[in-house]
């Protein structure tokens, strides 16, 4: 817990931020060639990858799941669009008449919305699931504790000891782990 | 008189018209040593002794010609068990001797009782009791009748190196009803003189409480002997009036013939027995050898008594004067709280410094009366300064204070007879913690070989004393001092025990009745078991005294009565293992673990089934199962901490907490997009290429 904390501290600056810059550096030297020689590629894609650009700039978790889920799904639904630009070959001009058709626009952003929707409509169903699991769990854990008292006695509960440590410090999820199953 | 005559025509009754009768009576017979039997119906108070009531008794051999009868002793003493061998042997001597002893169950106290079988003399007692008169003995009947019949017996006695200590007129008794020749009665019913009246005891030994005369030596036994042709010559005790005090102080002022003869005219040759036997210097006193050339005919010179250095002027103290150190000495003793009041101030020095004259004893009186006031004057001096100012005033004299008075070889029996009274209980504590004993070695003019012997058991009893726990303290002296006393628990009271062979048996039958509610080892149990067995693990009595403990004390307790079934027997003890095993409920209990409970109370119950303590002991201390059960116990704990943190984790919302369920739900999320799309990458790839 203390490490993940401690890992979980920004640097700032200094040499870990020389670094993420030299990555980008280089990224781009090696995408800017790409991208000027697969221009009309570049301009669908960016063009159609506007919800993934809008999950990039919301999600600013370190897991950035938010732009796993609708990344995948956008990136899914630009595919028809590129590759019926691969088909009429590459140009720009193709490209913007690619764009002009509400088809690969429904695909694309269909795709990401149904990323979005997944996204949104999960927490409740996630929510109820779990309520099933506490019960299901403090059941467990009641039984178990019932077993320990009567094959070792009351004095297995050490009253005294277990609220001292309560007291002392709260439980967080990382520091427990299940007794047993 | 007359009860010596119906003993008489007791004993010519019929066997089994007396077994009728008995059985009829108080009760049946009692056998004794498997040899003899014993009457209860039948008593024979012309036998009596002062702590033993004599019965009728027979030996179950009919071709036996030696008559016999019981004495069944005191419970509350024990008597002189160690003389029975040596003088089972010494039958053909004109003497009463033991032939058999057991402890046996006696119907009249429905109680057990020590019951001794001794020879049975056909004459009666010379003198009734102590105070009786009768005729007077000439010089003739003197030497005939009594030294020359007794003289083997002492002089047997004296060559085993046993001293009788309890020769005395009323204890001689006519061999046969002819009445021409005397024997002596037994000496073993009781402590070693015990039963002897002052009179016949040597002046350390008089001015000593009975209990305290110790075993003494045949010195002692000729001293009695000489008191005791005295008497037979005067015809009766002269001084029977006098107290013990007075007997003493006129034995120190007078010397003990000037007591018991006086004035009276007495032929030349008794003249010069009697002062050499009644000499008061024990060095001075006549020998056996004496005795023997003088019964024989040889003339010796007649011992004069050593008069007691006289004061130019007395000492008075309770309106009396005092003109020496020892009488002086006495009447201290006498008067213990007087006399600690007429020491304050210096007195009593400078009487022993000018009238006495003895520069040294008063440099010594000066050391302990200086040294208790600590400089100040006017404080009487305590119990201890007192009773070394005796020893000072008087260095043959016994160890004494207050009531307590001993010779230095009895001071364990002194305990053992007075155990029943606290001060004396308290005094004797006092003693040992006041190191007197040592003093009384210090106070003596030379040091004896078996002073070494005794000084290193009176350090053994500062020892026990100072570890006041079960199985050490006061009870642990009472039987280490004195080994055939009885076990004084009170749950023994009716049991007698003495042997550490009766002590499982005799607790065993207490649980006859049901199961009692105290435990079966309390201190004098555990005194008397760690005194008479040697060996008993140091573990085992430090267990005992862990009153902090329950459950060490307990098992020590098994442990204990384990090792006594180990030595001694006997092997089943259903009852005695059903009142240790009931006392293992906090034992069973200190295991934590049900299964091993229940595990333990089936081999409690198949141990108290068999009887066996050793088994039982061992079942409930198994340190393999004590180390399971500690280690299973802890890891329980542990985990029924865990479970409850978690327990509480989860019905405080931990699974259900919004952050929680968001973080996994972008977790799922992510993950389902995942598969979404690469379903979707490979049914597009599948359109495309197909």
């Amino acid at each position: 817990m203390a490490a993940r904390k401690a890992k979980d501290i920004p640097t700032g600056g200094g040499a870990g931020g020389g670094i993420r810059w030299g990555r980008i550096s280089l990224g781009l030297l090696v995408a800017l060639p790409v991208m000027v020689v697969l221009l009309p590629t570049t301009i669908v894609t960016l063009v159609l990858s506007l919800p993934t650009l809008v999950a990039v700039l919301v999600d600013r978790t370190r897991e950035r799941y938010l732009v796993a889920t609708v990344g995948l799904l956008n990136l899914c639904g630009l595919l028809p669009a590129l590759i019926a630009l691969w088909e009429r070959g590459q140009s720009v001009d193709a490209a913007m008449r690619l764009l002009t058709e509400m088809l690969y626009w429904l695909s694309a952003l269909g795709a990401a919305g149904v990323g979005w929707a997944i996204f949104i409509s999960l927490p409740p169903l996630v929510g109820s699931y779990y309520g099933l699991i506490s019960q299901r769990r403090v059941h467990q854990l009641r039984k178990r504790q019932k077993q320990l008292i009567e094959a070792w006695g009351e004095d297995v509960t050490g009253h005294g000891d277990l609220e001292e440590d309560e007291e002392e410090e709260e439980p967080e999820p990382g520091d427990l782990e299940p007794a047993a199953g | 008189m007359s009860d010596q005559a119906e003993d008489l025509r007791l004993e010519e009754a019929t066997r089994p018209a007396r077994r009728e009768r008995g059985g009829q009576g108080q009760g049946s017979t009692v056998v004794v040593d498997r040899r003899f039997e014993v009457e209860p119906g039948f008593p024979l108070p012309g036998l009596d002794q002062p702590h033993a009531r004599a019965f009728a008794a027979a030996a179950r051999d009919q071709t036996s010609p030696r008559k016999v009868y019981a004495l069944v002793c005191d419970p509350l003493l024990a008597p002189r068990r160690g003389l029975l061998g040596p003088l089972q042997s010494l039958a053909r001597l004109p003497m009463i001797v033991p032939l058999g002893y057991e402890t046996v169950f006696w119907p009249p106290d429905n109680a057990r009782r020590g019951v001794l079988i001794l020879t049975r003399p056909e004459g009666e007692r010379i003198q009734s009791d102590t105070r009786a008169s009768f005729a007077p003995f000439d010089e003739d009947a003197i030497l005939r009748k009594v030294v020359l019949p007794l003289l083997p017996a002492l002089v047997e006695l004296g060559a085993r190196g046993i001293s009788h200590r309890a020769i005395r007129a009323d204890n001689l008794f006519f061999r046969d009803a002819s009445r021409s020749e005397c024997m002596l009665g037994e000496c073993v019913s009781a402590p070693a003189a015990l039963d002897q009246p002052s009179v016949y005891e040597p002046i350390e030994g008089a001015m000593a409480l009975p209990a305290g005369r110790g075993v003494g030596s045949t010195s002692d036994d000729l001293y009695a002997f000489g008191v005791t042709l005295a008497i037979l010559l005067r015809g009766g005790n002269p001084v029977a009036e006098l107290s013990d005090e007075a007997i003493v102080h006129s034995k120190l002022s007078r010397g003990t013939y000037g007591t018991l003869v006086g004035k009276q005219r007495l032929p030349l040759s008794l003249t010069e027995a009697l002062r050499g036997l009644l000499s008061d210097e024990t060095a001075d006193r006549w020998g056996l050898n004496d005795l023997e050339m003088w019964a024989n005919g040889r003339h010796l010179s007649p011992k004069q008594p050593m008069a007691l250095a006289r004061a130019s002027r007395p000492f008075e103290f309770q309106e009396k004067d005092y003109w020496n150190c020892r009488t002086l000495s006495l009447a201290f003793g006498s008067h213990w709280d007087e006399a600690r009041q007429t020491l304050v101030g210096e007195e009593l020095i400078t009487w022993v410094h000018r009238s006495v004259g003895d520069e040294k004893r008063a440099e010594g009186l000066a050391l302990q009366l200086r040294g208790a006031q600590g400089g100040r004057a006017g404080d009487a001096p305590g119990d201890r300064q007192l009773a070394r100012v005796l020893m000072v005033l008087d260095g043959k004299a016994p160890l004494r204070q207050r009531q307590f008075s001993t010779r230095i070889d009895a001071v364990g029996e002194v305990l053992a007879v007075h155990y029943g009274d606290q001060s004396m209980r308290q005094i004797f504590v006092d003693i040992l913690g006041n190191r007197l004993i040592n003093y009384w070695f210090e106070a003596q003019p030379g040091m004896r070989p078996e002073y070494a012997v005794l000084k290193k058991g009176y350090e053994q009893l500062g020892f026990f004393l100072m570890r006041q726990r079960i199985g050490y303290g006061l009870e642990r002296c009472l039987y280490d001092q004195n080994e055939f006393w009885p076990c004084l628990s009170p749950m023994l009271a009716d049991a007698y025990v003495t042997r550490i062979e009766e002590v499982l048996p005799a607790l065993e039958a207490l649980t006859a009745g049901g199961l009692p509610e105290r435990e079966p080892v309390d201190r004098h149990v555990a005194a008397f078991i760690a005194a008479r067995t040697s060996g008993v693990p140091e573990r085992i009595l430090s267990a005992l005294g862990r009153e902090d403990d329950e459950v060490i004390r307990r098992l020590g307790n098994v442990y204990l009565l384990a090792e006594v079934q180990r030595l001694a027997g006997p092997k089943r003890l259903p009852g005695l293992a059903a009142w240790l095993g009931r006392s293992m409920g906090p034992v069973i209990e200190s295991f934590h673990s049900r299964e091993i409970r229940q595990t333990l109370a089936l081999e409690l119950q198949a141990s108290v089934e068999a009887g066996d303590l050793y088994h039982l002991a061992l079942a409930m201390d198994d340190g393999k199962l004590r180390k399971e059960d500690d280690s299973g116990f802890a890891n329980a704990t542990a985990e029924y901490s865990a479970v409850t943190r978690e327990l509480a984790w989860v019905e405080q919302g931990g699974l259900t907490r919004p952050q929680f369920v968001f973080a996994k739900s972008q977790q799922i999320a992510a993950v389902v997009a995942g598969c979404l799309a690469s379903l979707t990458v490979l049914v597009m790839t599948m359109l495309y290429v197909g």
